[in-house]
């Protein structure tokens, strides 16, 4: 086991190594000039040139990468141009927000994706399984905006039940005092239960949103893993055994499924992250998302440039708990060694 | 194959209703697509009152500029159907070749190659492309660039490992033993039998990429107002989501998970994924 740890941790630090010069490369070699960028067409060149300067940018490219390395390892990323503020400050202030509309788009992914699939897979090909795939065709079909928009067309416009657009809470309305920064939880701990539902109506929609999209990936994953099971052994003796169908389904293929349902939420939560931009434009849901869409309006690279540092180190970290929980379950995974 | 007769033809095409159904919505499509521009309202032109709501006339209702939003939609067609087609086989091209090379060579090529490709797996892909054509700076040719890096590592695992059981076989040793060297043991031999699988992920790279195109354009990158694009349509129309002209942000979106779902559609069938 303890190889098996050593190994992934080696591999996920070399890909977190690659990943800052892959963001690092993006921004500084790729034709773009962030000063220029930054200052808009009607900047002068000396303009361009003095804050060129202040940004390092004309030193040589080793030396701009070893200081930005650096700084990384000391948690500093540089000012945000368009702020002035830290860069890191500015995206980690804003990831509670974030962690929290993923982890409530995560779970309604599984309750949704989850049971659709088992229930496409316990008989496959008659009209439950057709109606669960359409479902799953259906919510990867959709353009997260547009679903987004309708959801709020419907649900609050029309019909009143859920609260709009507007954030976290009503507008005017003091968060709960921070404890984790997630509002459900610190609502929760402060007592107050009354705060901690209307943060959960307001955090509804936005992770309907993300949600309904992220569930069509679970139900397919869930519905090959337990299809891919009942050509087993194990299948195969306890239907001889004569036991029942369902019990099979729900005892035997389940369990062994599972396995697989891990590897859907590390792969279902780099699609929440990745889709968290737009649902956060669209909500003025306060985080990282929205930080990274107003860089994009006022053209700060290196502000783009943390959001997708810190989005591919969080997939990262997340797939490496994933990959560990899964040698812990499964001894083929540690035993077996390298797969790829 | 050739030899089976027309109703057998008829009858294996009725067992694959998905593949059906999705070359038919991409058919009508791209008919649509080429006469309707003749036949329909200049798309960037004014030509009833703004915010019409959908009637005989307009039959997608009027926008806030009192532009036809039919008439834009199916001037979108062809766009949009193109940035997802050649978005698709750019990945496609790219990545096969790359996965051809990986798993030919094995090694530390494979090696290098691999750790890269997980690399590019780290970020979700939306934002990738994202970051690259912000930085590349924007065009439509750009933007198929930025997007199809961003879909090439699922082509360049999905050949390599196809490659990885396909070299074993005797066709290749007796490729090598002819005197081929790598390249074109790879790249004749090997490729046309390890592409089948990209095959499927081409379908949907293509839906991937009208998906993309609408975020970035509600982000504000990528395409612009004032071109007729479902994406940038279903951007500038959220605002009217609010104040209760649907119509005009509602037709855009539904062309565009029509023309997904298509190609879903399409790619289950090729996957095999029948019933």
């Amino acid at each position: 086991m303890l190889r098996y740890v050593l190994r992934r941790l080696l591999i996920s630090a070399v890909t977190v190594i690659g990943l800052v010069l892959v963001t690092f490369l993006v921004v500084r070699v790729l034709p773009g000039d962030s000063a220029a960028a930054r200052l808009g067409p009607e900047a002068s060149q000396a303009d361009i040139e003095t804050l060129r300067t202040q940004l390092g940018l004309d030193d040589p490219l080793p030396r701009q990468l070893l200081d930005y390395s650096t700084g990384l390892l000391h948690g500093d990323m540089g000012p945000a141009v368009s702020t002035g503020r830290p860069v890191s400050d500015e995206l980690l202030d804003r990831l509670p927000a974030t962690i929290e509309l993923a982890v409530a788009g995560l779970v309604i992914a599984l309750l949704l994706g989850f049971p659709l699939g088992l229930l496409a897979a316990a008989r496959p090909g008659r009209p439950s399984d057709a109606l669960a795939r359409l479902f799953a065709v259906l919510g990867s079909s959709m353009a997260p905006i547009w679903l987004g928009l309708l959801l709020i067309f419907g649900l609050y416009s029309t019909w009143q039940l859920f609260p709009g657009p507007v954030g976290r809470l009503p507008i005017g309305t003091p968060p709960p005092p921070e404890v984790t920064g997630l509002y459900v939880v610190d609502s929760l701990l402060a007592g107050d239960f009354a705060l901690a539902g209307q943060s959960m109506q307001f955090l509804f929609l936005p992770a309907l949103t993300l949600g309904l999209g992220a569930s069509a990936a679970v139900l397919k994953m869930v519905r090959s893993a337990v299809l891919q099971t009942a050509d087993s052994g194990f299948v195969r003796t306890a239907r001889a055994y004569g036991v029942p169908g369902r019990e099979v389904l729900l005892r035997d293929q389940l369990r062994n499924a599972m396995l697989q349902v891990l590897t859907a939420i590390g792969l279902v939560f780099g699609f929440l992250l990745g889709g968290n931009i737009i649902v956060e434009r669209l909500f003025n849901w306060p985080g990282m998302g929205r930080v990274a869409y107003d860089a994009l309006g006022s053209n700060d690279l290196g502000l783009l440039q943390g959001y997708a540092l810190i989005i591919g180190t969080l997939y990262i970290l997340l797939n490496l708990v994933v990959d560990l929980v899964y040698g812990l379950i499964d001894p083929r995974v540690r035993l077996g060694g390298s797969s790829s | 194959m050739s030899s089976t007769t027309f109703p057998a033809r008829v009858e294996a095409l009725r067992r694959r209703k998905s593949l059906v159904v999705g070359v038919v919505i991409i058919g009508v499509l791209v008919v649509l697509g080429a006469i309707g521009p003749f036949l329909l309202a200049d798309p960037s032109e004014r030509v009833a009152d703004p915010f019409l709501s959908p009637s005989a006339s307009h039959w997608f209702g009027t926008d806030s500029y009192g532009r036809d939003v039919f008439s834009r939609c199916v001037n979108a067609i062809w766009l949009d159907l193109a940035i997802g087609v050649s978005v698709a086989v750019l990945a496609m091209v790219i990545g096969s070749a790359i996965g051809v090379v990986a798993g030919y060579l094995g090694g530390i090529v494979d090696d290098v190659i691999m750790r890269a490709v997980d690399i590019l797996m780290a970020f979700p892909g939306f934002v990738l492309a994202m970051i690259l054509l912000v930085s590349l700076g924007e065009s439509l040719p750009k933007l198929a660039i930025a997007l199809a890096i961003a879909q090439v590592a699922p082509f360049v695992r999905l050949v390599r490992s196809k490659v990885l059981s396909e070299r074993e076989l005797d066709y290749v040793a007796a490729a090598r033993v002819s005197g081929a060297r790598w390249p074109r043991v790879a790249f004749r031999h090997l490729l046309p039998n390890s592409i089948r699988p990209a095959a499927v992920q081409l379908t949907l790279v293509c839906g991937y990429s009208i998906l993309n195109v609408a975020g970035l354009a509600y982000l504000g990158v990528g395409i612009h107002p004032p071109t007729a694009e479902w994406g940038v349509m279903v951007a500038e129309g959220a605002a009217n989501m609010l104040t209760g002209q649907w119509w005009t942000a509602f037709f855009p979106g539904l062309m565009i998970a029509v023309t997904v779902m298509a190609l879903h559609f399409i790619g289950d069938d090729l996957g095999g994924d029948r019933q």
